[in-house]
This record gives C-alpha cells, structure tokens and sequence, in this order.
C-alpha cells in the first residue's frame, strides 16, 4: 500500500515533466510564452534567472491552456457570471463588454470615405494653419491587422485599401496635419509589450497602453514641436481626468456617481513614474444595479472597449484614449484635443455638445496643438466648421 | 522558491528525491542535500547567498571558540552579537534610522533588500551558540553538517526554528524508512492543499478588503476581511510548516511540530502554545527564561520584593519579562511599528490571563466557550493589526469593524466578497480548525488509508490544478 501511494505520487511528480508544451506561442492567449532563460547576461551573471525559469517552467507547463480554461469554467458553474445584458464581470475582475469582437463584420472602408474624412480634415485644420497651431491625427491601429498577426481565428481578409495608406496619401498636400501612426510599433513591438487579446475583447494594462503611449510620446518628440513648451515635471502638476464616457455608456446613465479621477506626477514614458502615479488614481463609480464594477474600474483603472461596428479602425477605447490625450496634457502646456466617439449612445444632446466643444478649438490662440483621436464621427467635425 | 511553485513541485523535488536515494552513503548525501538547500536558496537570488553563508561562518568559528574558551559567556555574546548585527543591519537599521530621523525632524532612511528567511536561520543559528554555551551540546566541527542545520532547505525560509539540540544527532544518524517516506509524502500534500486550496483563496479575499480605503467598506465586510486573514494566514504558515515537516521526513528528518490546532484555543496564553510553536518555546528558552533569572536577581525586584512583598515582585517581573519578551517577538516579525504593537497587544492578554487565572477555569462548558470566544476575538483583531499598512490604519480597520466609522461609501456590497467558492473555502477552512481530522495519518486501518489516499491524491491534483490556473500564491512569511 505504502509502496502503491509512493510510487503513485512519484510518477505523478515526474509525468508532467515528460509532456512539456514544446510551443512558443499560446493561441489561445495571443502571447508568446516565456523563453527559457540565460544565466549568464551581458552585465555578468543574471540574477533574475530563477524567477525567469519559473516563468518558462509555467508558461510550458503541461496542458497549462487547458487546465485555465478549466478552471475558469468550474469557477464559473461554481459561483456563476456576474452579468447584465451589456457586460459581465470576469474571473479575473476585469469587466468584458458582452458583444466583444464576435459581432465585428468585415471591414469596408471605401475610397470616398477617405476623401470625405481628408475633405473634413483638410477644412479643419484651414482654421489653425494660420495661426501656426499644428494639427495632430492620431492613428490608431487596425485591428484587423492585429488580429492576422496575433489572432486569426478572428481575422477577416484585408480591405482593398490600407487606410493608414490612403489617408497619408489623401493628406499630403497638407503638411499642417501631422500624422502619428503607431500601427507598425503595435504590430511589431516586442512580445512582452504588445497588447493581447484574450477570449473577450481585453488588452494587457501593464505594457500594451504603456508602449502605445511611448510611441506618442516618441513620435511628437521627432516632429517639429520646437514652438510648444515642455510641460515641466513637477510634482505639483496636477491633471483633472473625468473618466466617466465609456461606463455611463455602457452600464447607462442613470444612478450613477461619479467622480474626476486626479492623477498627480504624471510623466511618460517613465514607467515606473507612471504606475506610481496610477495607484494613485481614484476612480469611483456606482450605480445600484452595477456596484460590483466599481471595484474593476477601481482597481485597474481603465476598462477596454471593442470597435464600432462596421468600420475598418477601431478606437481603443474612450478610456484609453483619455490616456493619449492626458500624455499630450502632460508634454504640452497647452493643447486641445478632439475625442469624438461617443456615438449613438447619448442622443442628441451630446452630439451638439460634441459638436459645441470642437467649435471651441477654433479659439484656440498659438502656441497650442489640436490633436484628433478619432477615426469615426467626421461629421461632427463637418458640422462644427458649418457655421 | 516556494514549496507551492510548479518549478519546486515537479523539477526541484523529484531531481532532489532521485539524486538523495540513488546514493547510500551518508555523507554523500548529506553533502548534497546541502548543495540542493544552497541551491534552493540561490534561486530567488544569489546575492543573499554570502549573507546566509557569514551567518554559519561566524556560527562555527564561534561555537568551537566557545567550546575552548575560558570564559565561554562573554565569547558567546561576541558571536551572538555578530550574528544579531547581521540580522540588525538588513533588517532593523532602516526602522530605527527612520525613526530616529523622526525625532529631530529628519528624513533618514536606509532601503535595504531583506535576505530571505534572515531571522528564521540567525535564530537557528543562535540557538546553537547558546547551546553549546550551555554545553547542552558539543561544538560541531564538520563544516558542512554545520550548514546542512542552518540552510537545510525544508526549514531555511521560513521555519519551523529548529533548536541544534533537536536535530544535531540526526544529521549523522538519521534513518530514512519507507514509513516515513510515505508519511512525509502525505504530510507534504496536507500543507500543499492547505496552502493553495483555503490560505490562497482566502488571502484573495482578505488583500481585496484590505486595500479598500476604510470609508469604503462597513463592519460586516471588515469582519470578513479580519476572518480571512485570520483563516489566511494560518493556512498559508501552517501549511507551509506541513510541508517542511513532510520534506524532512522523506529525507529523514524528524522537524518538530510548529502547530496544534491554535484556533481552538481558550486563552492567549494557550494560543501562543499552539501557535507557531518553535517560535514560542525558542523566545521561552533562550529569551525568557534567562532574562526572568537575571530580573530575579536585580536590585530592583529585591527592593519591590522587600518593601511590596513577593506577590508584587512576581507582577514586576511578569510585567518587565513580558514586555521584553513579546516586544521582541513583535519586533521578530517585522521592522514596524504594527509589529511591535501586535506584540505587545499579545503580551498585555498573557499577562492579563496570568494574573486573573482567565482561561484555566473547565468547570462549565458556558464558561468554556465564552473563553474560546475571548480567545478568537483577540487574535483576530491581532492578526488585523499585524496585518495592516500602519498603525493608524489598523485603528481605522478596528473601529470600521464596531461600526464606529460612520460615513460609508459602499461600493462592494458583502455578497460580492462571498460567492459561492469563497463560502465553500471558508467553511472548509473553518472545519479544519478544529482537531477532527486530528492523527488522521496514523490510522492503521488498510481500508481507511485507501479511502485517505484517495483523499489526498485529490487534494495533491486540485492543488496543481489551482497553481496552474492561479497566479495568486503570496507566501506571509517569507518576508520575516
């Protein structure tokens, strides 16, 4: 009997051992899975090899991807899925957006809405290029591409135009409007950087933003900023962030508290500033039907958000945007700032709001950038220059 | 590396295991058990490496000097206070610097990486100069059997402190039998589940709370919070004992005890009895006891006792031995003030129950339980001050807990803390507690064992199975 359980256990202890997972990516996580370590760096010894091991060793385990899937279903019979109609809860804390990225049709971006968006852009900026304020277009990856790289069960074949492309080309005889393209630095940052995307729609917090927001940052440094100041660095900077769009658009309107988020220190791309400076965000958001979601948006302080329907780029997200635009706040000591996606989901009142605050930019004196995180709503911009 | 870690479970223990059993001769395999321990403590990261090393250098030189010196106190408190200082620097000198800044309104610090398990193997350590001190036992001139004490792997990190009197015969005459290869099997799995299954989760639970501003929670969900890290906190150690002591017996060493069931305790006095054992009797043996002598022999106690009479004189030395006493072990636990208070909180209930006679009383099963309530009430709010950033912060928490906070924001209703998992955890981790399952390794009859082998082949996969899915897996003492 002692023998039996011995060798039992034994056998138990060494099976796994002879069935590791030879693979270096995981499909299912959109990842490339830990690299089996080298204990000798360039700076000598590296010290850091015992816990990269125990990286690689859990990355390769065996049958690691099935066992989380699991796992993550028992939980979920277990304790059942906090949930409403337009989002749940995961495992994990983070909350998804139910229609997530199954619901994404094929893209179908056409030539004459790139040339009505330049036409618009083109309008737009005649009203800054005088007074020497540059405009900034900030590109934001096509998902589509991301997914032919790193999830392909999820891509859909190209569209004939490559917008990045065309709305270069449709723009080039406008050298006031800066384009800030961060699609290839998405695509080909290193592993540990990219964003990934799991089984709900859903980007790594820690690197992927960071990265994004890095090559912003980078980009604006190589343009010709020369006639902007550089935000000093000071500690007593203190940057009002009211985080609210993309939950109120989610979860609706009503009931809900909701607080500005004040984020102080804030620099790029100094990493470890940076996360400093998240533990010390406060979001607070509530209502009664959806308390739970506070604590996600809480803790990890921003929450992600699928493409619009339809179209061939995708927003990475209100929250995320307000990220970019609080980068350029904390370089810039003026700017300005066009956001416009928040769509279908607060009616007309918004829209002329919307519409309200980019008329406002008109204003604008120099010495301040106007930089548009958007790839949707041109018509708001439209109706803006209208009158 | 955590005995709960894939790479421990399924590299580093089976590699051990062959390599130990495929030689005979004991010195070889002593050899290499310390060559696995160096290993095992190398992995986090080498640089403590020379730390741990001085540590038993200075232990054996020390040793032998006191063996052959003359005056073997003083050379003893030499070597004591060299290996204290060691422990003093890495782990205290930036507490006291900070603190002394405080006073002249100064901001001095000094930020030092902790070496791992550094006051489990100095106290390891010290206890073997003060028992050759004592001439308890002889000075060890082997080297490596010296090292293989104070590094050996199952009880470097974080415990239990093994006293050299307890193990010394064994490093060179110790026999490893299939009965205690498979009860250290056993054992080992017992803690594994105990720690993965009930401490991980409820520790889940208890950091969720924990970091939750105090206006953002009320009384029933700082409760809960106290509750699972009461119950986290003595799963994770617990567990983490079991499977030192089932490491040393597939290994065949027999590690001492270091729990018995503390939850059932009626007093703090027997909490403490219970709970992290080796801990306790290493501060009775080699801190209290001496510093009650040399209290009795004061100027001052033969004053008190002369004019107050012997009954005062008792409560003065109670008072002084106490304080002393649970001011280091507060101070033991971590460079903090919450530490010293936690101490000193466990203290005042020892002296408070040695003087009143609270807890000896079994006369009614009413009084019985309403010790045993008295009892979990102060260690849970113990464990609430041991647990918190600060001092200010464990007050906060307490008051929350008696609803003494009154203007709330509750984002997270009680319920989401509770879901169906976590009820099951704790209601497991509650049943546990208690001695039911007490001895369950000895029984001898063949068809219980099967129906317990199956038990913890259970337990051993859903423990692999959660480490795998899991990244959640801190380990509270390693940091001491």
């Amino acid at each position: 009997m002692q023998k039996i359980f011995i060798g039992l256990f034994l056998l138990l202890l060494i099976f796994p051992l002879c069935f590791f997972n030879k693979e270096e990516i995981s499909k299912r996580e959109n990842r490339t899975l830990a690299r089996f370590p080298s204990l000798i760096e360039e700076g000598g010894f590296n010290h850091k090899f015992g816990k990269e091991f125990e990286e690689w060793f859990a990355d390769h385990f065996f049958k690691r991807e099935q066992i989380i899937a699991l796992h993550a279903r028992i939980r979920h019979k277990i304790n059942g899925r906090i949930e409403n109609d337009k989002a749940f809860v995961g495992d994990n804390g983070w909350i998804f957006e139910k229609k997530g990225i199954i619901d994404v049709a094929p893209l179908s971006q056409q030539k004459g809405e790139i040339e009505y968006t330049a036409y618009i852009l083109k309008r737009f900026d005649d009203k800054f290029k005088d007074k020497g304020i540059p405009v900034y277009l900030v590109l934001l990856p096509d998902r589509n591409k991301v997914y032919k790289e790193y999830w392909e069960r999820y891509y859909t074949p190209k569209p004939t135009l490559d917008y990045d492309d065309e709305i270069k080309k449709a723009l080039s005889d406008h050298d006031n409007i800066k384009i800030v393209s961060v699609e290839n630095d998405f695509i080909r940052s290193p592993d540990k950087d990219l964003y990934f995307y799991k089984d709900d729609v859903h980007m790594t917090f820690e690197e992927g933003r960071f990265k994004i927001q890095e090559k912003v940052y980078n980009e604006l440094l190589k343009s010709e900023l020369k006639e902007l100041t550089v935000f000093p660095e000071r500690k007593e900077n203190v940057y009002r962030i009211n985080r609210s769009t993309f939950l109120s658009a989610l979860l609706g309107k009503e009931g809900y508290v909701d607080k500005d988020v004040t984020y102080v220190d804030y620099q790029f791309p100094n990493k470890e500033r940076y996360k400093e400076s998240e533990q010390k965000s406060f979001t607070r958001q509530t209502n009664d039907e959806w308390g739970h979601i506070t604590e996600v948006v809480y803790r990890k302080g921003f929450v992600t958000h699928p493409a619009p329907i339809n179209k061939s780029f995708f927003s990475l997200g209100p929250c995320y945007a307000e990220d970019i635009f609080n980068l350029f706040k904390a370089v810039f000591k003026e700017s300005a700032y066009i956001r416009i996606n928040l769509g279908d989901n607060f009616g007309q009142d918004a829209k002329n709001h919307q519409i309200n605050e980019i008329r406002k930019l008109f204003t604008l004196e120099p010495n301040s950038a106007v930089i548009i995180v958007t790839q949707d709503y041109f018509e708001y911009i439209e109706q803006a220059l209208e009158e | 590396m955590l005995f709960s870690s894939l790479t421990f479970l399924f590299f580093f223990l089976p590699m051990t295991i062959i390599v130990y059993y495929t030689e005979t001769r004991r010195i070889i395999r002593n050899m290499f058990l310390l060559f696995a321990s160096v290993l095992f403590y190398a992995w986090g990261d080498i640089r403590y490496l020379p730390i741990l090393f001085s540590t038993v250098f200075i232990s054996y030189i020390g040793a032998i000097f006191i063996e052959r010196s003359n005056h073997k106190q003083s050379t003893a408190a030499v070597f004591i206070l060299l290996d204290l200082s060691m422990l003093f620097y890495f782990k205290y000198a930036g507490f006291f610097l900070e603190n002394i800044g405080l006073l002249f309104h100064r901001e001095w610090s000094l930020k030092l990486v902790l070496p791992l398990g550094i006051s489990f193997y100095t106290f390891q350590a010290l206890s073997y100069l003060i028992d050759v001190c004592r001439g308890g036992v002889k000075a060890q001139h082997n080297f490596f059997n010296l090292s293989l004490y104070i590094c050996f792997f199952p009880q470097l990190i974080a415990g239990p402190i093994v006293k050299y009197h307890d193990i010394a015969d064994q490093i060179d005459d110790r026999k490893e039998t299939t009965d205690a290869f498979y009860y250290g099997f056993r054992r080992f799995i017992i803690g594994l589940a105990k720690k993965v299954l009930i401490a991980n989760a409820s520790g889940e639970i208890a950091d969720k709370i924990f970091a939750l501003p105090i206006a953002e929670f009320d009384a029933p969900i700082a409760w809960l919070g106290a509750m699972a890290y009461t119950f986290q906190i003595y799963y994770d150690f617990s567990g983490y004992s079991d499977m030192a002591i089932g490491l040393g017996a597939l290994f065949g060493f027999r590690i001492p005890e270091n729990f018995n069931y503390p939850y059932i305790s009626k007093s703090i006095s027997e909490f403490w009895r219970r709970w992290h054992i080796s801990l306790g009797t290493w501060f009775k043996e080699y801190l209290f006891y001496p510093v009650s002598v040399s209290l009795m022999n004061s100027r001052a106690y033969r004053l008190i006792k002369k004019h107050f009479g012997k009954k005062t004189a008792g409560v003065f030395l109670s008072i002084v031995a106490l304080t002393i006493v649970w001011g280091a072990t507060g101070l033991w636990h971590g460079a903090a003030w919450t530490f010293i208070v936690w101490g000193l909180y466990n203290g005042f209930f020892i002296l408070f129950e040695l003087l009143t006679g609270w807890g000896k009383t079994k006369k009614s099963k009413l009084l019985s339980a309403i010790q045993h309530l008295y009892a979990v009430f102060v260690f849970v709010i113990s464990f609430v001050i041991f647990r918190s950033e600060s001092c200010n912060h464990a007050l906060h928490y307490i008051q929350n807990m008696f609803g003494l906070i009154k203007e709330h924001t509750v984002y997270l209703k009680l319920p989401y803390y509770l879901n169906h998992y976590n009820i099951l955890i704790f209601t497991l981790a509650f049943l546990f507690s208690f001695p039911i399952f007490k001895d369950i390794l000895n029984v001898k009859n063949k068809y219980y064992q099967t129906i317990i082998n199956i038990f913890i082949m259970i337990a051993f996969s859903l423990s692999v199975f959660e480490l795998t899915a899991n990244t959640f897996n801190p380990f509270i003492y390693f940091r001491f």
